[in-house]
């Protein structure tokens, strides 16, 4: 039989439930959408993670600076604790230290210090070790004193930034999983009803010496269809979409994660495409290899002979 | 029939594998949702809501610098002048801050030294002391104390506040356990007592009150203040009435001072900012400012303290040693900062708290149009909780969304994949429903057995999914706290377990309606065919 006349009798359950037909295709298409949305916003979130840091650092002058006080207003800064925690930064280089001073009657106390640390435009170990040695000083100054503060911005801004995008990161992943899940169950039952709907056709289609490879590619034809509509309609959703208004941009709302402007949404069209390819090649396979039995020669004639 | 035999015959169609296929679609489909439902209420209503209610983390710090007119003047001299505010709120501030929903305080602090001593009376004790003491107001008239009771009823010790709210008869005042004690007062002996406070000052040197400043609201009020380290201010002799006959309304306890942060700065007092208003409203902050007098018939340079809705007064010809001082500024309330001895600026800090976190929202949005209207020189907002609030909220916010929205489609698409099938599963046994036709069975016991297997089909098939969607949702939530351990935010979804019950109702209930709702629809379907069978 012609590939032509395959696809034609495929079709043919189009014509009978047009309605479920297209309920399908918005499902699906609906899916895909969110699908790919999720499949950009794990390929970008590390790129823009990392612009951002880089534009957050920039719009700090390459420096980061250190609050260091205490949080009751009766206890003063102590020169000694002052050089502990410069010589903890000297070798990030310390490049200014401001004080906040608080007179009381004739004294004058330093109330507040803040260590201006300049590092470079890489966010490479050096920066991560600093941001680690922060943390580590700011507990230790807590053991010593439960009122003292080491206090940063900038890194409190960076680690939002890092956590933000690996949480991001993660409920894509699992928002994928679940998705594919979802769809691979959809696709399953969708073929499985059209099995059993045409299953006379089949029968006698088989009875008349069809191959059952063919018989299953007739079965399988018109969710493939519904995959590929769903496909091509997510995609171009998603890019109207995002051409349109930076959509994406501005659902997620934290500006620093996502600024419009730089965001590398757009770049990553090919991912989706991969996607789509995998999902509908593991699909075919999985009918194949699974949906055969109830599509056996044997079970086929049966169906012919209790009909007829 | 009768009804158990319909029954039975509807039981027995579970024993098909086709069945127990059908079942287990149902329950992926239902366990597949359910994570998807505890996310959305561990989100919306559990982070979303929590973050509202925190009181805690609602406190603003103001700081702001002084607008103008500073400057260096050599190394030890400093001149303000023009109409500097001082350390009082401003007029537009007072007008926001006085609404009866929010409470805003200041607190001063008259530092103990030997020239002055406090004189206070309690009932018809008077006591003489040379304590620091500290005081709190509270910028509201009505309700002030429920944000602060709200949080610490609900966070702490019950006790740490306790007494009557304030009512509209304004001469009233809290008093804080640490200060009764000091006085050698238990907190049971005077409430409801009335208090007195005032200051005496012997030849009080004014040296350090080159922090008083102007603190009227009448802008047109010029005042030039010289402030210099070295110069000599002169001397105050004075009896200065801070408040007089209070009525004790409430006690502040120690537990209350123990709460972190909140209390960073312990007021002895609290009272209510419109006792120092008068009917209209009008600030009856009293004023300082130094002017010439003429003394014993000798001009002198002297600090006066007037009533700001006073006029200025032509004191040239009137020797005073008796006035309404009020310390406003303090040294611990006064900081600056200093950089290699280039740059003096005076900063100040106010707290404000409000209720809830929406209101703090709205406010912190208030203070960030404010401060592009005044050119970037008025408020600095420095509040890192509130800001890691705010993005804990848009984030709570956003996922909420990207998980609803999924939640929708997979609804939707289970619902479109189910109602395909429940069609499909009448016309593939129309031979089943013709022979309980034949047999006798009418269309109204048909369509009964036939909803009594999806209804137990359903029942088994949401037992089921509890179990697996168990499993899904502790696997979700260990990996969150494995990996976001130290983060606030995902800290509190870590106690969200609670939304699994809401999260099985909603699914069960919304599934189980929906479901029957389509095997009615189906059932139409059956009934549609019937002519064809018997046919």
């Amino acid at each position: 039989m012609k590939i032509r006349d395959i696809i034609s009798l495929g079709l043919q359950g189009i014509k009978k439930h047009k309605f479920n037909f297209i309920l399908n295709c918005i499902v699906i298409i609906l899916i895909m959408l969110i699908i790919f949305f999720c499949i950009n916003l794990i390929a970008s979130v590390k790129e823009t993670a990392i612009i951002d840091l880089h534009k957050h650092l920039l719009s700090q002058n390459n420096t980061i600076n250190l609050i260091v006080y205490s949080q009751n207003p009766n206890d003063f800064i102590e020169p000694n604790d002052l050089s502990i925690i410069n010589d903890k930064f000297n070798g990030y280089g310390v490049v200014d230290i401001e004080y906040t001073y608080l007179q009381c009657d004739d004294d004058v106390k330093i109330a507040q210090a803040m260590f201006q640390i300049t590092i470079s435009d890489n966010i490479d170990k050096k920066f991560f070790n600093l941001y680690y040695d922060v943390k580590t000083l700011q507990k230790e100054m807590r053991a010593l004193n439960s009122n003292f503060m080491i206090e940063s911005v900038t890194l409190i801004d960076i680690e939002k930034i890092m956590v933000y995008s690996g949480l991001y990161m993660m409920i894509g992943i699992f928002i994928i999983c679940y998705l594919t899940v979802l769809l691979t169950i959809i696709l399953r039952n969708h073929v499985l009803i059209n099995i059993y709907n045409e299953i006379e056709l089949y029968s006698i289609l088989c009875c008349f010496g069809m191959r059952i490879k063919q018989i299953l590619d007739i079965a399988v034809i018109e969710s493939m269809l519904i995959i590929v509509i769903g496909a091509i309609g997510g995609a171009i959703i998603n890019l109207f979409l995002e051409a349109k208004t930076a959509y994406f941009a501005n659902l997620l709302t934290q500006e620093f994660l996502y600024d419009s402007s730089t965001h590398a949404f757009s770049n990553i069209w090919f991912a989706p495409l991969i996607y789509c390819c995998v999902i509908i090649g593991f699909s075919y396979l999985y009918f194949y290899l699974f949906l055969r039995k109830k599509l056996s020669r044997n079970n086929l004639l049966k169906t012919l002979s209790r009909n007829y | 029939m009768r009804f158990n035999c319909l029954i039975k015959i509807a039981i027995l169609k579970l024993k098909d594998r086709k069945s127990i296929h059908n079942i287990i679609a149902m329950a992926i489909g239902m366990s597949i949702i359910i994570p998807i439902v505890w996310l959305l209420l561990s989100f919306n209503m559990g982070i979303v809501n929590e973050i509202n209610q925190v009181p805690i983390n609602n406190i603003l710090s103001f700081e702001s610098s002084l607008l103008d007119a500073i400057y260096l003047d050599g190394d030890n001299s400093v001149y303000a002048y023009n109409y500097y505010r001082g350390q009082q709120l401003s007029d537009m501030e007072y007008n926001y801050f006085k609404n009866d929903s929010e409470v805003a305080w200041r607190e001063f602090l008259i530092k103990k030294n030997p020239n002055n001593t406090l004189d206070m009376v309690l009932g018809n004790d008077e006591i003489k002391s040379n304590e620091d003491l500290s005081f709190k107001f509270l910028m509201s008239n009505n309700d002030v104390l429920k944000g602060m009771q709200d949080y610490i009823y609900s966070n702490y010790n019950h006790d740490a506040i306790y007494g009557k709210k304030f009512t509209d008869k304004k001469r009233e005042i809290y008093v804080s356990e640490k200060w009764l004690e000091k006085m050698g007062y238990s907190t049971s002996e005077v409430s409801g007592k009335k208090i007195s406070l005032s200051i005496s000052y012997f030849n009080y040197d004014l040296k350090e009150s080159r922090y008083l400043l102007d603190n009227d609201n009448i802008v047109t009020n010029k005042h030039i203040m010289m402030i210099d380290k070295d110069y000599d201010l002169g001397k105050l002799t004075a009896k200065v009435k801070i408040f007089e006959n209070f009525e004790i309304v409430g006690i502040i306890s120690n537990e209350y001072y123990e709460l972190n942060q909140f209390t960073s700065k312990e007021a002895d007092f609290w009272l209510r900012a419109d006792v120092l208003t008068d009917n209209q409203g009008t600030s009856l902050f009293p004023e300082i400012s130094m002017q010439d007098l003429y003394i014993d018939g000798n001009l002198t340079f002297k600090v006066i303290a007037t009533y700001a809705n006073e006029d200025f007064l032509d004191y040239s010809q009137i020797v005073t040693s008796q006035g309404c001082f009020f310390p406003f500024i303090v040294g611990n309330d006064y900081l600056f900062t200093r950089n290699s001895g280039e740059m003096v600026l005076p900063l100040r800090l106010s707290y404000v708290q409000y209720n809830d976190f929406n209101e703090t929202k709205e406010k912190i949005g208030y203070f960030n149009a404010l401060n592009n209207v005044a050119d970037g020189s008025g408020y600095r907002i420095c509040t890192l909780a509130m800001e890691s609030l705010i993005e804990d909220y848009k984030i709570a916010i956003t996922i909420s969304g990207i998980v609803g929205i999924i939640g929708v489609v997979s609804l939707l698409s289970i619902l479109v994949n189910y109602s395909q099938y429940l069609n499909f599963n009448v016309r593939k046994r129309l031979q089943y429903f013709e022979v309980l036709h034949r047999i006798g069975i009418t269309q109204r016991e048909k369509y009964f057995i036939f909803f009594i297997e999806i209804l137990v089909e359903f029942l088994i098939a949401s037992l089921l999914s509890c179990i697996i969607s168990l499993t899904a949702c502790l696997i979700i939530k260990g990996i969150f706290s494995l990996i976001f351990k130290n983060y606030s935010m995902l800290n509190l979804l870590q106690m969200k377990i609670h939304f699994f019950a809401p999260a099985y109702l909603l699914i069960f209930s919304l599934t189980g309606v929906i479901v029957m709702i389509l095997a009615l629809i189906s059932m139409r379907t059956l009934n549609g065919v019937k002519s064809l069978i018997i046919k």
